[in-house]
């Protein structure tokens, strides 16, 4: 009986160590895959472009895993993007760069300020929630935009499109966020206050933890990252168009899917969402490169958003009957 | 337990009338959509009465029989306690497959791919959500990219099908010829309703949804095989998508990568508005034939009233949110008078 | 009276806590000195939790007055437990809130002044914590690794950090070995002589002999006695803990003639053995093994228990299996496990048996309304009519509602499980219950009600195991075995016959 038991103590000792890290593993075996294919994959260069892919993603993903940490969700993240970046550039054409900016972060903030207000104060179920805002928000950026694309000013491309060391400005505003996000988190009470509301929302209330109003914080925070991520994909793409952001939602979700974080709140951290935000970044732009269509992309990234939660649950051990 | 006392009579007065008005909301609430669906046609009548015309009610049920045969399975399985998101990708890709297929070997097996293809899918979410306990919104999300991604791909996003639909099977589709003067899709459309409300409300696996969907926990200890009932309507589900899908072919005899986008927020729109609720365990169908005729009619009456495009898009994002608090409201009531004990 | 109100750490005063009609805390009055140890029993559901609640702020009381160190408590606070918390009433509750994917530290230091400080200050302030209350647990450990009696070690640690008048323990030993309780005590008693107040809530009448300086015995939200720990005696400890039974004169015979075995049970190593219709009590604690016992029976959770049943051995993994052999369960928590909330009465009676209330599939309403009326008959359903949702019935008829579904088919079923099968229900429709389950066991049926209420065992059964110490002791039913019964659960041995 007892060497029984411990056969079976050590083969799951592997198979957990094999789960915990298999989004690595699953980064590692891309890379290798990708530049095999391709031996342009592993150079400098297209490390850039890589990045310039991935920052989008990137940012969003922290504020967004902690929004999940708390047991909530936004499903509107692209159609936040494309409504920031339409309204952001009407602006910045009629009224001016600062104004532009402010109006970029302002619709940003305003929906993730409306989210916030109807899940937290009215209680009403996150994920309906979010999709009919998306829809509201993505048929609002049609109509302002009125379907044609707006052109930004070059001061806007010059500014935003200035390199440091060779890596454009945004990157360290990924990273400052990722170190922000990490600090909160794991640095500040804030973070601990997150996780309590996340897994025990009664036990963290009882204990004075203002869940609803953390929630509404996250929210507003994630509405706000959205304007940030409108400022950046305009200036990557140079035109706002209506349209933008429509491939951001899912990859983002699947970041931090992969990263460890739950549906159900209350785990997750931020080191494992950097590597679920490269696994898809690293994932869509080696696919690019393959110079795979459009439409075998999307294939691509939904059956990996399966995969993401099929090991999501493997993690939970939900698969693993005893 | 409720003890009877001695009233006087100005207390029973107000009584009575707090009993009239309790009545009254429940009417209300009952029967909210139905009268605001009479309303709504009234006002719109009234600004332009040519909606009433039977050629505009013709073309108003053969549009909505798309999203009708996706929305009832859709009820029954928000009912069970579950959804799925990818249903208007599924719809496509099922038509895509029926077109190709059917190019090939003939309508008739085109058609059966193509739907078998579906109810496939819907298996396969059967699964993923009833036994490997999966999350049925992030799981549908990925089958909505999937589904819609592989009909694109398949097609190199070019419309195809021409031909494939026999010309006196087409003629029925775009409305060119009727059945007993009703266009064939009425008949598909009551059928999948009838079909669906007797499952629902006549069929003991109705009551095994309802109690699944309701209080699962329960459902279980009473003997219920919950994975089972969860499988089973999903795969209904993919059946309906793939029904859309046959919809969408032979409406027009042909078929786009893109066709159905949509479809499943429309839908669950319609399931929601029409008082399912999306906890599950509660809900009827008539009030999803209501909802459907009320979002039908009502995006027809924004064209016919030629309202901007954005804002046609916008209501629909509006109304789940309508429908949302309307549900939480809803049960906000029922808490507070049902709990006896 | 006993106590010094004017030394007292907490004072309470005419406190009623009520439910609707219910008083779970019926005009108390106590005082708590300082530096004493408090024990506080009572049956289940006498209001010892009630009590303890009220006093930490999760309970808020219909009427009565609070006193700590003679200020009256303003108990319309709005976060009550932190308001309570923050005036030195700590408690550790059964089952601690904490927040299992921090670590010990964070857990500790939650919502608490040291909070703001950094890790390794809040992994000192956890250390000193831990040492206090004896422990040398790793703080930077995540609480969700630790067994059951190191997390209540860390939710002590918490407590008595800050200030600290009185401590609440609210069954802290339920989960304790005896080292682990020993160790407790030890603590307790030093924290006493530093002045702190305690009150010890427990059913192990052993422990409570053992430290508490005084004892206090609710019964039905009163307080019926009220004495120094040197004063009393195991005996009339028991006894004052016993509440009201109505009606267990009677003593039924057991249909001795018909021992048939149904059921043979092994747990923990014990042979148990369980007649053809008969109605066999299971009686412990309040979330005690009993419940186990029954939930493995059916195939809930665990590796299922090695059973015979009518001659056939067999080991059941889930309902669905359980249901095919005959075993019916009726949980104890109705509004969760039991009722399908939005349905109609007559869906929640019929739903087991669709499959043959139906043809085709489709359900005979017919035939559902024809079974409907019978059970209604048979338990004497009051309420409105079988269309309405079951939601507008009493506790008590829904109960039968939930007993009805398997009683339609009593001559089919050979086991029937109920867990608390009277909470919630009133007095008729107990004795309608009670009456409609003699009639059912008439038709060979065994049934086995595990409850922690001792009235209700003595109300349902012809005999009953006490489920504290293994093996069960069996007690038969007699006048005045609830008292037996009480007794062999909060003392833990068994009574020699005759000296009663």
């Amino acid at each position: 009986m007892n060497k029984e038991k411990s056969g079976r103590i050590r083969g799951t000792r592997i198979w957990e160590l094999l789960l915990d890290n298999l989004v690595l593993l699953g980064l590692v075996f891309i890379i290798i895959f990708f530049s095999f294919k391709n031996p342009f994959f592993f150079s400098y260069s297209n490390a850039r472009s890589i990045l310039r892919q991935l920052v989008p993603i990137g940012i969003y993903s922290f504020p967004v895993a902690l929004l999940l940490i708390s047991n909530s969700i936004d499903l509107s993240l692209g159609a936040v993007v494309g409504l920031s970046a339409v309204v952001g550039i009407e602006a910045m054409n009629a009224f001016g760069f600062a104004f532009g900016i402010f109006a970029f972060l302002g619709v940003g903030l305003a929906a993730g300020l409306l989210n916030g207000v109807l899940v937290s104060y009215f209680r009403l179920n996150p994920v309906i929630i979010t999709l009919g805002t998306q829809i509201i928000f993505r048929g609002l950026s049609l109509s302002v935009s009125g379907g044609r694309s707006g052109v930004p000013p070059a001061l806007f491309l010059k500014i935003f499109r200035l390199e440091l060391f060779g890596f454009r400005l945004e990157v360290f505003f990924m990273l400052g966020i990722m170190i922000l996000s990490y600090w909160v988190l794991h640095r500040n009470r804030l973070g601990r206050y997150l996780y309590a509301a996340g897994e025990n929302e009664r036990a963290a209330f009882l204990m004075g933890v203002k869940v609803q109003n953390l929630r509404f914080l996250m929210h507003t925070l994630v509405g706000l990252a959205g304007g940030i991520v409108g400022i950046i994909s305009v200036a990557k793409v140079g035109l706002s168009s209506g349209s933008l952001g429509q491939n951001l939602t899912l990859p983002v979700i699947i970041a931090i899917l992969l990263g460890g974080i739950d549906f159900g709140g209350g785990a997750g951290k931020i080191t494992s969402v950097i590597v679920g935000v490269f696994f898809i970044g690293i994932l869509e732009a080696g696919l690019l490169i393959l110079g795979v269509t459009e439409f075998l992309q999307q294939v691509i990234v939904g059956a990996v958003l399966i995969l993401a939660v099929c090991t999501s649950a493997l993690r939970k051990g939900r698969l693993i009957k005893r | 337990m409720k003890v009877k006392n001695r009233t006087s009579d100005s207390q029973s007065n107000s009584a009575l009338l707090a009993r009239v008005r309790e009545k009254l909301l429940d009417f209300i609430t009952a029967n909210g959509l139905l009268v605001a669906l009479i309303l709504f046609v009234l006002f719109v009548a009234v600004i332009k009465p040519s909606i009433l015309k039977w050629s505009s009610l013709e073309g108003i049920i053969r549009q909505s029989t798309d999203v009708a045969v996706v929305a009832f399975p859709l009820a029954l399985l928000v009912i069970a306690g579950s959804v799925d998101l990818s249903l208007g990708s599924v719809a496509s890709f099922s038509a895509i497959i029926m077109a190709k297929t059917a190019l090939v070997y003939g309508f008739p097996i085109g058609v059966i791919t193509g739907l078998s293809v579906a109810v496939g899918i819907g298996l396969l979410n059967g699964l993923l959500v009833g036994y490997l306990k999966l999350h049925p919104v992030v799981t549908t999300l990925g089958g909505l990219t999937l589904w819609r991604g592989a009909a694109l791909l398949l097609t190199n996003a070019k419309t195809i099908g021409m031909g494939a639909v026999p010309g006196w099977i087409l003629d029925y589709g775009i409305g060119l010829n009727t059945l007993l003067s009703m266009p064939l899709h009425l008949y598909i459309l009551s059928i999948s309703y009838l079909v669906c409300w007797a499952l629902a409300h006549k069929h003991r696996f109705g009551e095994r949804l309802y109690a699944v969907g309701g209080q699962e926990k329960a459902a279980f200890l009473v003997g219920i095989n919950t994975k089972l009932v969860k499988l089973l309507a999903h795969t209904l589900t993919g059946f309906g998508a793939g029904l859309a899908g046959f919809m969408m072919f032979f409406r027009s005899g042909a078929v786009h990568g893109s066709d159905g986008d949509g479809l499943e927020f429309r839908a669950l729109t319609i399931v929601l508005l029409g008082g399912i609720s999306f906890q599950g365990g509660k809900g009827k169908m008539r009030g999803v034939l209501v909802a459907l005729f009320f979002i039908t009619f009502l995006r027809y009456s924004l064209v016919l009233l030629r309202t901007p495009l954005y804002l046609q898009h916008m209501a629909s994002g509006v109304l789940i949110i309508l429908a949302l608090f309307m549900d939480s409201l809803l049960t906000q009531r029922a808490e507070k008078r049902g709990s006896g004990s | 009276m006993v106590s010094d109100p004017i030394n007292s750490t907490v004072v309470i005063n005419n406190l009623s806590v009520a439910y609707g009609a219910i008083k779970a805390l019926n005009s108390v009055s106590l005082s708590i000195p300082k530096g004493q140890i408090v024990g506080l029993v009572g049956h289940n559901g006498a209001g010892k939790s009630t009590l303890v609640n009220a006093i930490t702020g999760a309970v808020k009381p219909s009427s009565g007055e609070i006193r700590i160190d003679g200020e009256p408590v303003d108990y319309t606070h709005k976060s009550s437990p932190l308001y309570m918390a923050r005036l030195g009433m700590k408690v550790i509750h059964q089952e601690p809130s904490l927040i299992g994917i921090l670590s010990v530290a964070d857990n500790i230091t939650f919502r608490t002044q040291g909070e703001k400080r950094s890790r390794k200050e809040r992994i000192e302030i956890a250390k000193k914590a831990l040492k206090r209350v004896g422990s040398s647990l790793d703080p930077q450990q995540p609480v969700s690794s630790l067994g059951f009696g190191d997390r209540q070690i860390v939710d002590l640690a918490r407590s008595l950090l800050g200030n600290v008048k009185a401590l609440l323990l609210d069954e802290p030993t339920a989960a304790l070995g005896r080292e682990e309780t020993q160790r407790l005590h030890k603590l307790l008693q030093a924290l006493s002589r530093e002045g702190k107040a305690i009150v010890y809530v427990s059913h192990r009448l052993r422990d409570i002999l053992e430290i508490c300086d005084r004892i206090v015995v609710l019964r039905e939200g009163r307080v019926v006695m009220d004495q120094l720990n040197r004063e009393i005696t195991a005996d009339t400890l028991s006894e004052a803990v016993c509440p009201n039974v109505e009606g267990s004169a009677d003593t039924r015979q057991g249909l001795e003639n018909r021992r048939e075995v149904s059921l043979k049970a092994v747990w923990r190593g014990e042979n148990y053995s369980f007649y053809r219709g008969e109605i066999v009590g299971l009686f412990g604690m309040a979330g005690g093994p009993q419940f186990d016992f029954a939930k493995q029976l059916y195939g809930l959770g665990g590796s299922g228990l090695d059973i015979t049943l009518d001659g056939e051995r067999c080991r059941i993994l889930n309902p669905r299996e359980a249901m095919k052999r005959g075993i019916c369960y009726v949980s104890a928590d109705r509004e969760r496990e039991s009722l399908f909330h939005y349905r109609s009465a007559r869906s929640n009676l019929c739903i087991p048996w669709l499959n043959r209330l139906s043809s085709w599939g489709m359900i005979s309403e017919r035939r559902m309304k024809e079974e409907y009326e019978k059970v209604r008959e048979f338990l004497n359903i009051l309420g409105p009519s079988q269309d309405a949702t079951i939601d507008k019935f009493s506790g008590g008829n829904r109960q039968k509602h939930v007993l009805g579904r398997w009683l339609m088919n009593a001559g089919e079923i050979k086991l029937l499980l109920l867990c608390q099968p009277n909470q919630g229900v009133d007095i008729r429709a107990r004795a309608d219950i009670a009456s409609a389950l003699q009639k059912a066991r008439e038709k060979g049926l065994t049934i086995l009600v595990a409850s922690s209420e001792v009235d209700e065992i003595s109300h349902l059964t012809d005999r009953a195991y006490v489920c504290e110490n293994e093996p069960w002791q069996e007690v038969k039913r007699a006048a005045d075995w609830e008292i037996k019964l009480m007794e062999i659960l909060l003392l833990g041995v068994k009574r020699k016959e005759g000296i009663f």
